[in-house]
């Protein structure tokens, strides 16, 4: 998980060009938009939901209630693509053991 | 068939309207010869500037470079092509059945750049967007002439940029060799008088230079401009106070 969150921390600094950032500055439970946090704006999530559907096919319901808390913070998002992830694979091996 | 020849060489001129300009201030940027620099823009912060483009960051330069520091200015943005190197990549992802990017689209529209002055700024004046096709910049100057006239106590901001359209376009009419772009501050106190005439004519002699480009020209150098195109003549006498 640890792995995982560095790597959206990444994602997010080069998606986002965001400058004199490294990832050591996001803190894994800051707040990723809100002024007294990382201060991102709405389309910057849009941009981070891209580039998340790119790198792991992650599936983002547009009207799901839950997005807000699922995007709250870097811990959060690493939780979600995790929980995508592992439902992948499930479905994976049962496919082939079938 | 001598009808038509004669037409054409008959100068036919109608003077069509002429006004004068108030300009406060103004700032220029363009490319170095043979160098492709992006303007700096530190005066926008970090959150906002990382979304725009070069072009956007011409705009946003001269605007704040002949601004003048008023708290206030109507904002008329100008530009032929607008953002079209972004466009164009835009245009080649949706080829490559790519999802686009949301911050190129949100900042690709052509009032983008009035829309980040004003949030830089926390200015709300209006702004306005014009694009009309190779007068773009007359028009652009015509319109912000114009608000001014009727808002004498307005400054009104005027920012045309336009950069080379890429290569896949192959060669335009009156082609941009370089990026560049004008901002001019419309207000009282004026240090230099523009004075403008449009004159209507039926004329084969356009010009081989972009209307922006002759204008700059004649700004830099203090001398008058003229461009033709478009069955129009323009003409701006420029006079210092």
């Amino acid at each position: 998980m640890e792995q995982l969150r560095l790597e959206i921390k990444h994602l997010i600094i080069n998606t986002l060009a965001l400058e004199d950032t490294t990832p050591d500055d996001i803190a894994d439970d800051m707040a990723l938009f809100d002024a007294t946090g990382l201060g991102l704006d709405s389309i910057d999530a849009l941009e981070i939901g891209v580039a998340l559907r790119k790198k792991y096919h992650l599936t983002i319901e547009a009207n799901n209630a839950d997005n807000r808390e699922h995007f709250y913070s870097i811990s959060n998002l690493a939780k979600l693509v995790d929980a995508q992830l592992k439902a992948a694979q499930l479905k994976d091996t049962q496919l082939n053991n079938q | 068939m001598s009808d038509q020849i004669t037409t054409k060489n008959t100068q036919v001129s109608t003077e069509l309207a002429k006004w004068t300009i108030p300009i406060r201030k103004w700032a220029i940027w363009q490319d170095g010869v043979d160098q492709h620099t992006t303007p700096d823009v530190s005066f926008i912060d970090a959150n906002s500037r990382r979304k725009l483009s070069r072009f956007a960051k011409m705009a946003l330069k001269v605007a704040h470079d002949c601004s003048d520091d008023v708290p206030q200015a109507h904002f008329v943005f100008a530009s032929q092509h607008g953002d079209i190197v972004r466009t164009t990549e835009m245009l080649f992802d949706l080829a490559r059945q790519e999802e686009l990017s949301p911050t190129v689209f949100s900042m690709s529209v052509l009032n983008a750049c009035a829309g980040m002055y004003s949030i830089a700024k926390r200015d709300h004046s209006p702004s306005i967007a014009i694009s009309a096709g190779a007068s773009s910049f007359g028009y652009g100057l015509l319109e912000g002439a114009f608000h001014h006239l009727n808002h004498p106590d307005t400054p009104v901001i005027y920012v045309y940029v336009d950069e080379t359209p890429p290569s896949i376009y192959g060669d335009t009419a009156r082609m941009l060799t370089s990026a560049h772009a004008i901002g001019v501050l419309i207000a009282d106190h004026a240090t230099v008088n523009v004075s403008c005439q449009m004159t209507a004519r039926a004329s084969d002699a356009d010009s081989t230079t972009a209307q922006s480009v002759s204008f700059m020209d004649g700004l830099l150098n203090h001398h008058n401009a003229h461009w033709e195109g478009e069955g129009m003549r323009w003409d701006w006498t420029y006079s210092e106070r």
